[in-house]
């Protein structure tokens, strides 16, 4: 284990001010909630994201405040949060599908939808974060790897066996 | 033309995080899907629901939200538990390690980046080491930390091995977490 440097403490700690955090909010809140509905279909659950993932930035945001690419860290933990709830909605609404159509309006929505539901179905959590990253926000492998915090050749093998898995389920974009 | 811009480029663009590219000021369908975010953005922050949500975690607002349960919870204390233990209202000392999104961890990958975090109870300051297999200790921290259950004190990189990272507190006190390096 190598240590990679403390850092200084003000660094570490909330004690962000009022217009600070009205910043924060207004940069990195739209993204957050676009991402989050997008995933989860329903407005209340998109909310609730918004909501978790700022408590994360404002009390626990040594890695937000660490990272080169500050909206990495969002999309990462966006995508963490949404997927949390969409396993919550699977227990708790065993009986709906956990992918809502809710709301879904326009193509693009309805076929994000559809991929994810399918993806929920087989796919590992990993493969999830993947898969929405590179298809449904459209980003590059690389940026793919930046925001997941892993090296390109690693991003590149794990999309490689993506492609082979989704391929025969249909579901691909 | 070179390939259109993500998502993530065009929402560091929108957002001030990023200064627009040239490939968007020559890229008619890249301009147009910033002007749309940029729109989004700014309709998203005129919804009363954001207005509420962004006067909730302003800093005056959360200290202020914190304190009248804190307050409440002091006088019930005071009143009911006069003689209560400082260690139970405390709690006990953490150290734990959280991956990039935050998530405790207690099995890792050899260059996986990783935040230490401790939790003092009321220490005021921690040393902490990580042992390997052998036995053999590695000075990663000491010095002062902040309240708080999780504070994070410093980054690490993941070596091969396993090992036991260990925080002994000021107090006397310690904790431990177990690190699986497969």
């Amino acid at each position: 284990m190598v240590a990679m440097g403390p850092k200084p403490r003000s660094d570490m700690n909330g004690g962000l001010t009022r217009d600070e955090v009205e910043r924060l909010y207004a940069q990195f809140a739209p993204v957050v909630f676009r991402r989050a509905r997008l995933l989860l279909a329903r407005d209340a659950d998109a909310w609730d994201v918004v909501q978790e993932v700022f408590e994360r930035m404002l009390t626990n945001g040594s890695g937000f405040r660490g990272e080169a690419r500050p909206m990495t860290w969002v999309y990462r933990v966006t995508t963490n949060a949404a997927l949390n709830h969409l396993r919550a909605r699977k227990v708790r609404e065993p009986l709906l599908t956990a992918v809502s159509n809710e709301e879904a309006t326009g193509p693009e929505r309805v076929e994000a939808r559809q991929l994810l539901s399918k993806w929920l179905a087989h796919l590992s959590d990993r493969e999830i974060e993947v898969a929405s990253l590179l298809y449904l926000d459209g980003l590059t492998q690389q940026e793919v790897a930046d925001v997941l915090g892993l090296s390109r050749k690693t991003i590149v093998r794990e999309v490689e066996a993506l492609r082979a898995k989704l391929e025969p389920l249909g579901a691909l974009p | 033309m070179s390939e259109h811009l993500s998502a993530l480029a065009l929402d560091e663009i929108a957002s001030g995080l990023a200064p627009a590219s040239e490939h968007v000021t020559s890229c008619a369908q890249c301009a147009a899907a910033l002007t749309a975010l940029r729109a989004q953005n700014a309709a998203f922050l005129a919804r009363p629901e954001a207005r509420a949500q962004q006067a909730r975690l302003a800093p005056s607002r959360r200290s202020m939200l914190w304190l009248a349960p804190a307050l409440a919870a002091g006088v019930a204390l005071f009143v009911f538990w006069p003689n209560a233990p400082t260690e139970r209202i405390k709690g006990s000392p953490t150290v734990v390690l959280l991956d990039a999104a935050g998530n405790e961890v207690t099995r890792a990958s050899e260059g996986q980046r990783l935040t230490l975090a401790v939790g003092g109870a009321g220490a005021s300051s921690v040393k902490v080491s990580a042992v390997d297999a052998n036995g053999k200790p590695e000075p990663l921290f000491a010095g002062e930390i902040a309240p708080g259950p999780r504070v994070p004190v410093m980054e690490l990189e993941v070596t091969p091995g396993d090992v036991t990272v260990i925080a002994e507190f000021d107090d006397g006190r310690s904790a431990q977490v177990r690190l699986s390096v497969p």
